[in-house]
């Protein structure tokens, strides 16, 4: 046990649970009159804190906001017509690209050796892996995160 | 929810100011006094976080988030209002160590005794309470989060915008000004 009176600090983080403490300085602040009144005393103001009246606007904040808040826009059929058009001119414009420029294409296939082959592949699925696992990990964070806990 | 909000349905924008409006609150009293600004300013800071909702990226709580805007928001009204947080020393209090003991040696006294117990719970509640209200905004407020609301000190760094270390440094001194206040005033009913 030390003798050595612990500083404000640790007086505070013994306060607040002993997890965080050295076993000589418990043994210390039990064993001390004075600093055992001394943690006891921010124990106390601790636990006083915690039974205070909780602030609560006077006010219904809920409604006040929502009575504010931009009423949401349906999507026009307008809007669907533009989306539509451009999907369809998107596969279109890429259906002509494969049809003119297959000769090319299927010349840059042979004409690659089997080791860049099988490196491009290697690469695509080392990719679609961890891509994969990151999604899966950003769900389960998103979906916690929502739960308000 | 946030997607839903996102898509158009904004009545579950309800929900986000029901599950979180006890934190704007514990905020907003603490860092405002007036009662009239502080319904304006939480108006401010659901409107801004309905507005920047597509922006949150789910790196923190929702509730966080929102309490960041908040703080934010309040800073920001007390910036222009020119009002200073301020870094409060407090008179030091030469008697502290013996007023201390008397105040704890009361309660150690006292513990045998139901009646007289519950009745200096309830003074010592108030008593607390005021101190804590007599505290600097910013101190007021991170002692409220972190002792009220249970925040870790992480959060609470995510939510002020300052590093850890200076919420710890600034919690230790909130607590010890809270202390020196507390002792004041039994030194002050002693006399």
């Amino acid at each position: 046990m030390t003798t050595k009176h612990p500083s404000e600090a640790e007086m505070q983080q013994f306060a607040l649970g002993i997890v965080n403490c050295t076993t000589p300085l418990i043994d210390h602040i039990q064993s001390c009159e004075s600093c055992r009144v001394k943690a006891d005393t921010y124990k106390l103001i601790f636990s006083e804190i915690k039974v205070q009246p909780k602030p609560v606007f006077d006010f219904n904040l809920t409604d006040l906001v929502m009575s504010q808040l931009p009423q949401p826009k349906p999507k026009t059929s307008f809007e669907n017509i533009v989306l539509y058009t451009t999907v369809v001119v998107s596969i279109l414009i890429a259906g002509f690209a494969i049809y003119f420029f297959k000769s090319f294409l299927s010349n840059a296939y042979t004409g690659i050796t089997p080791i860049v082959s099988y490196l491009v592949i290697t690469t695509l699925a080392s990719l679609l892996i961890f891509l994969g696992i990151d999604m899966v990990a950003k769900y389960n964070r998103q979906m916690k995160i929502l739960n308000f806990n | 929810m946030v997607n839903r909000i996102l898509k158009g349905d904004t009545q579950l924008f309800a929900t986000v100011i029901k599950n979180t409006e006890g934190l704007v609150a514990q905020i907003t009293f603490r860092l405002l006094s007036n009662s009239e600004d502080r319904k304006d300013i939480a108006q401010d800071i659901y409107l801004k976080a309905y507005r920047n909702l597509p922006g949150f990226k789910f790196q923190s709580k929702l509730s966080t988030w929102i309490g960041q805007i908040a703080f934010n928001t309040c800073f920001n009204f007390l910036e222009k209002k020119k009002v200073i947080l301020p870094d409060n020393k407090l008179p030091e209090n030469e008697n502290s160590n013996s007023a201390l003991e008397l105040a704890a040696n009361k309660l150690i006294d006292l513990s045998n005794n139901e009646a007289e117990d519950i009745l200096f719970r309830s003074e010592l509640a108030e008593i607390v309470q005021s101190a804590v209200e007599f505290l600097p905004p910013l101190y007021k407020t991170l002692i409220n989060l972190f002792h009220y609301e249970d925040i870790s000190y992480e959060e609470i760094a995510e939510i002020t915008g300052m590093p850890i270390g200076t919420v710890k440094n600034y919690l230790f001194r909130a607590r010890k000004s809270l202390r020196d206040n507390i002792l004041v005033h039994y030194k002050q009913e002693e006399l």
